[in-house]
């Protein structure tokens, strides 16, 4: 894919530190107090910039906030804080009412093509109904005009005979095609795609994927192409965004990120791309563990729980010890389990973020038990980067107080010619 | 027109009506899908439904053509040279059904309380419709504050025993209205406001997070038009089968009223309750005809309007509609080909 | 040499509808050798998942199945519901797509699991129960400590290792996985593949895996057959096909998956036929660009060009069933452009 040129033109889009949070709704008790029941942090301090006609692609699993983002951008999310800039104009924060006329400016096309049509409205009435939304035809003749253009320019001719189908009647790729067709027809300029292809069958993707690189062509359109898909990114987009947890974690230039990923998430989401070449295997050293709760995420860098080179200063707190006891108990016979299980209290405790943690006695143990429990796991795994963030670990009537070293929170830093927020490649190194 | 190579992807839609014009055809189009169901329906479902539909049928014409088909008017006692009707007449050539104790003629009223009855419930289903509707749409849509407030509110009124209810809106309204058809109309409709509200308010729920209601807030539409348009036109299916049930349950209703003397003033309108409430006391002398033939005529309606709601609902309702099963013939194998003959190593 | 665990011919499923018979399984033949991975692969539509519920038995009413499946000496399809019944689970185990709704909200893990057990081998002891599920799901990487936890408190990717579990508690011979890390984010997907690739090494169990990805049939499977339109048009070693395919459909769907070192754009043009009234001949000819006129009149004789591979394509032959001229190209008719999927 072609780069774009660098120039000193204002972004089309500019984000700065934005954040979502959709707060729960606790139990019922909890509400009649007022205490809140926390929030799930699906977006946690984002920013890039989006130049005219650059394809920018939001790469990250489930829970990542890619999808999150795409939605607070266009208004569907209310954003919690930080500063969302459409050619300069503050649009976070605007009221339904005074955001609307942004809409005419970014669309988006979803992922389930079979849920974004409306079942009761047929093509004609569907695609042409941003354009009575917003006052932009005043014969019917005009929005057959303006219906007919969009839809030959997806590909749904002859037009006359799809006028009058029904979403029931189209197949995944058609719709698709469609609803590209009622996002263009107010001539938006950037298009937000959820997904756009990840349901449809992999001979259609292609279509759909060469319509819309031809559609960014001929109406020099901007993208920001969320997906899961690491290769259909590589090949649709200029930059690339790899976002964990509500944050990006690495972004630059898609050959960069390809070429020589840094961010050691970035590092295993390659290695993962199933690859009909029958000469990969299976990978073997896939990071542990699935994405964490974002509702209490994990100390410091969100991914150091799972991540294989992190190291002291990543985090590491009580919950990443109960990991460890877990992942160990997994393996063993049941016998020693039932052992090394009864030496150990209670670990609910520990499910606290925070960087000291004490490890209950069970009944008829002590602090000095746990401690050698605690020191023998280190001895038979010293490799384990746990170990790395522990400070000390002292022995107490009644548990162990296992000390951590300080997190530090891996902030967004500019490494050759991308940006990563990884404590490996702190500026200090 | 249809070209050959026409293999539709999704297999529902045929193309026979490409001769039409496109606009014709969009309008078959919606019709054709919302009846569709009906054709593919077989058995017992469809015959509930066309019967009902029948009987239905029946009384509305009635109802309509109550002055030409019916003998006498509905409270007329003697005939037009003015000889009075023989009081409690058993049924005869003059009168069909007999006469009651006030010498109307039974089988005029029966008629002229079908039109009583059909006007009665198209004007109550029309107010709880026009109330509940828009106000189920609404909480449904927006939630918060108003919803559960609607709500708590609805489901008070549906606790209360609909018939009480009624009883006590007709005795209050009937201060302003009179004892009219308004009134029962209006006690009536009140009644079934809360299950046009719930039956709306849960469907809109249940939409109200799909992908194309967000493409429409996405495309700048405003909340009304977001329901109208992209919500209302989704829930509005199940609105049939509710109101042909309640039609049936104000019905019955509606007589409840007429027998305990809440409802329709005789003076105002034939009305099959009020009726049967006269006939009590002729069934101790043996007279028979003067309760039967209002109370088979409820039985009647009732049945019918019941049968096409749940007709209705066992063909259209997509959750249980039972898809014809066709048999199928396989025709005979031609013969077994071996798969391998030899075994590659993995 | 050892024989197949299971084996299948001519499996006809039709399903009845207004129009006629949909014939979305239409003549499959294929064996499956013990502890052998066999990927069957396919775009939606081609009856790879009504081939699976087939082979269990767990069709819905209205279709109709014929042919022949043997397992052990016995041939499935001829079998009561109730010995059916016996055989899925402890013989035969079925892991499909959406693993939440295959899991009883309102059981522990544990109870899943002693409910599997009692059932099949109801003489082990409680003892013994525990510790063959604590052993499969420690296979699996759950964690002993959450065994009495429900399925709503684990994550997709943690329900579906729980289903394998439970699939695998009973040491089944043969595994039919539909779909299995579909709906899954792909390191976890990349982690449920490692552990079905264990399988065979651990267990010598069969492993038939129904998937529309090609990516993880490469990587997974040992021998890969490919669907269309309710047919097996070619089968091998994974290896062999993907290095070089032999059938044109085979050829152009993995020229149209999009990888790492996709340069450029290319699918293929049409969409797949309607089953109830499949083109005559090959069914893939109307969107083929090989195809000759034989093609498009008759249904190709199945060939094995190689050992271990067979194909259904004209294009292999045998040249003796084609008549006079068939050889030629095939006039073929541009496809409309509203008839593009």
């Amino acid at each position: 894919m072609p780069t774009r040129p660098e120039t000193e033109t204002a972004p089309l889009l500019d984000v700065r530190d934005l954040t979502t949070y959709f707060s729960l709704r606790g139990s019922f008790g909890s509400r009649l107090i007022g205490h809140e029941a926390g929030s799930v942090k699906a977006v946690d301090g984002v920013s890039f910039q989006l130049r005219h006609g650059e394809v920018l692609g939001l790469v990250g699993e489930s829970g990542s906030g890619k999808t999150t983002l795409g939605r607070t951008i266009l208004g569907l999310a209310d954003a919690t804080s930080g500063s969302i800039r459409l050619d300069g104009v503050e649009i976070a924060g605007l009221s339904e009412s005074a955001f609307r006329p942004y809409r005419r400016r970014m669309q988006i096309v979803f992922q389930d093509p079979h849920a974004s049509l409306n079942p009761a409205m047929d093509l004609l009435t569907a695609v042409g109904h941003p354009l009575v939304i917003h006052g932009l035809v005043t014969s019917p003749e005009a929005l057959r005009a303006a219906v007919g253009d969009a839809l030959t320019r997806v590909g749904l001719t002859p037009v006359d005979r799809f006028f009058g189908k029904f979403p029931s009647d189209l197949s995944g790729g058609q719709k698709q095609r469609a609803v590209l067709a009622r996002a263009i027809i107010l001539g938006p300029e950037l298009l937000v795609a959820d997904e756009p292809v990840s349901m449809l069958d992999m001979s259609v993707r292609a279509k759909i994927l060469e319509l819309m690189l031809r559609l960014k062509v001929e109406l020099d359109l901007t993208y920001l192409y969320i997906t899961h898909d690491l290769a259909t990114a590589k090949f649709f987009c200029d930059r690339i965004a790899i976002m964990y947890l509500g944050r990006i974690v690495e972004i630059g230039p898609t050959a960069s990120i390809f070429a020589d990923p840094k961010h050691p998430y970035t590092v295993s989401l390659l290695k993962a791309i199933p690859d009909p070449d029958p000469d990969r295997t299976v990978p073997r050293d896939l990071p542990r563990g699935e994405v964490p709760d974002a509702v209490n995420p994990p100390l410091g860098c969100s991914f150091h729980p799972r991540c294989p080179r992190a190291f002291a200063s990543c985090g590491w707190e009580g919950r990443d010890l109960t990991d460890l006891l877990e992942r160990r108990w997994t393996a063993m016979a049941e016998e020693e389990f039932e052992q090394e299980r009864s030496v150990v209290g209670d670990l609910a405790s520990m499910e606290v973020a925070s960087t000291t943690a004490s490890v209950p006695a069970a009944k008829g143990h002590n602090g000095e038990d746990v401690l050698d429990l605690l020191k023998r796991i280190r001895q038979e795994d010293p490799e384990e980067p746990l170990w790395t963030g522990v400070r000390d670990m002292t022995a107490q009537g009644d548990g162990v107080l296992v000390a951590f070293a300080e997190p530090e929170e891996p902030m967004l830093r500019a490494v050759d010619d991308v940006e990563v927020a990884c404590n490996l490649f702190d500026a200090v190194r | 027109m249809t070209s050959q190579l026409e293999t539709p992807p999704v297999p529902s839609s045929v193309d026979e009506d490409a001769d039409l014009s496109p606009m014709q055809q969009r309008r078959l189009g919606a019709l054709r899908r919302m009846w569709a169901p009906m054709h593919d329906a077989k058995g017992m479902p469809k015959v509930i439904v066309w019967v009902g539909i029948g009987i239905t049928l029946a009384f509305v014409l009635m109802a309509i053509f109550a002055t030409q088909i019916a003998p006498y008017a509905f409270d007329q006692y003697q005939t037009a040279d003015g000889v009075r009707f023989v009081k409690q007449q058993a049924p005869s050539a003059q009168h069909l059904f007999g006469t009651n104790v006030m010498s109307t003629d039974v089988l005029s009223r029966v008629i002229f309380g079908s039109r009583t009855a059909i006007e009665v419930v198209l004007l109550s289903l029309f107010v709880s419709m026009a109330i509940g509707l828009p106000l189920g749409l609404i909480s449904g849509y927006h939630g918060g504050k108003l919803d559960r407030t609607l709500v708590l509110f609805m489901d008070a009124m549906l606790a209360f025993p609909s018939l009480l209810f009624a009883i006590v809106i007709a005795f209050l309204l009937s201060k302003t209205f009179g004892h009219g058809v308004v009134t029962a109309a209006l006690a009536i409709s009140i009644v079934y406001v809360p299950q046009y509200f719930r039956v709306v308010r849960n469907h809109v729920i249940s939409i109200r997070e799909e992908s194309y209601v967000e493409a429409a807030r996405a495309l700048g539409a405003r909340p009304w038009t977001i329901m109208r348009r992209y919500v209302l036109q989704n829930v509005i299916q199940n609105v049939p089968i509710i109101a042909t049930l309640n039609a049936a349950d104000a019905i019955l209703t509606l007589a409840a009223l007429g027998f305990l003397g809440y409802g329709i003033q005789p003076t105002e309108a034939a009305e099959w309750g009020y009726d049967i409430q006269r006939a009590i006391s002729d069934a101790g002398a043996g007279i028979w005809w003067t309760g039967l033939f209002p109370g088979l005529a409820i039985v009647l309606l009732v049945t019918g309007l019941t049968l096409v709601g749940e007709g209705l609902n066992d063909v259209l309702n997509p959750v249980i509609r039972k898809r014809p099963i066709q048999e199928v013939e396989l025709p005979p194998r031609e013969g077994t080909a071996p798969v391998q003959d030899e075994v590659a190593a993995p | 040499m050892s024989e197949p665990v299971l084996s299948v011919r001519d499996l006809r499923v039709w399903y009845g509808t207004a129009r006629g018979p949909v014939r979305a399984v239409d003549g499959v033949s294929f064996d499956l050798m013990p502890g052998e991975t066999l990927g069957l692969v396919g775009e939606s539509g081609c009856g790879k998942s009504t081939l699976g519920r087939g082979l269990m038995g767990l069709l819905p009413d209205g279709a109709a199945i014929d042919g022949e499946v043997r397992y052990e000496d016995r041939d499935l399809l001829t079998l009561s519901p109730k010995r059916q019944r016996d055989i899925r689970g402890p013989d035969i185990a079925m892991i499909f797509q959406e693993p939440m709704t295959r899991l009883d909200p309102l059981m522990r893990i544990e109870d899943h699991f002693s409910e599997t057990l009692k059932t099949h081998e109801p003489d082990l002891s409680a003892k013994e129960i525990r510790k063959r599920s604590l052993e499969a799901l420690g296979g699996m990487g759950i964690p002993p400590t959450r065994f009495r936890q429900y399925p709503h408190e684990f994550s997709g990717g943690m329900r579906q290792r729980i289903m394998i579990a439970l699939a695998l508690v009973l040491r089944p011979r043969v595994v039919i996985a539909d779909e299995p890390t579909t709906a899954l984010d792909v390191l976890v997907e990349a982690q449920i593949l490692r552990i079905l690739a264990d399988l065979r090494r651990n267990f010598d169990t069969a492993l038939l895996l129904i998937t529309h990805n090609l990516g993880i049939v490469a990587e997974a499977c040992d021998r890969v057959a490919v669907m269309y339109a309710g047919k097996i048009v070619e089968e091998g070693r994974s290896r062999d096909v993907f290095r070089e395919p032999d059938h044109p459909y085979t050829q152009a769907l993995l020229g149209s998956i999009i990888s790492l070192s996709t340069t450029g754009l290319r699918y293929i043009p049409g969409a797949p036929p309607d089953l109830s009234e499949p083109p005559p001949g090959c069914r893939f000819h109307p969107r083929c660009v090989d195809a000759m006129a034989v093609c498009a009149s008759q249904e190709p004789i199945e060939e094995r060009p190689a050992p271990g591979r067979r194909v259904s394509c004209w294009l292999y032959g045998p040249t003796y069933e084609i008549p006079e001229g068939g050889t030629e190209p095939l006039e073929r008719q541009e496809i409309a452009v509203a008839d593009e999927a």
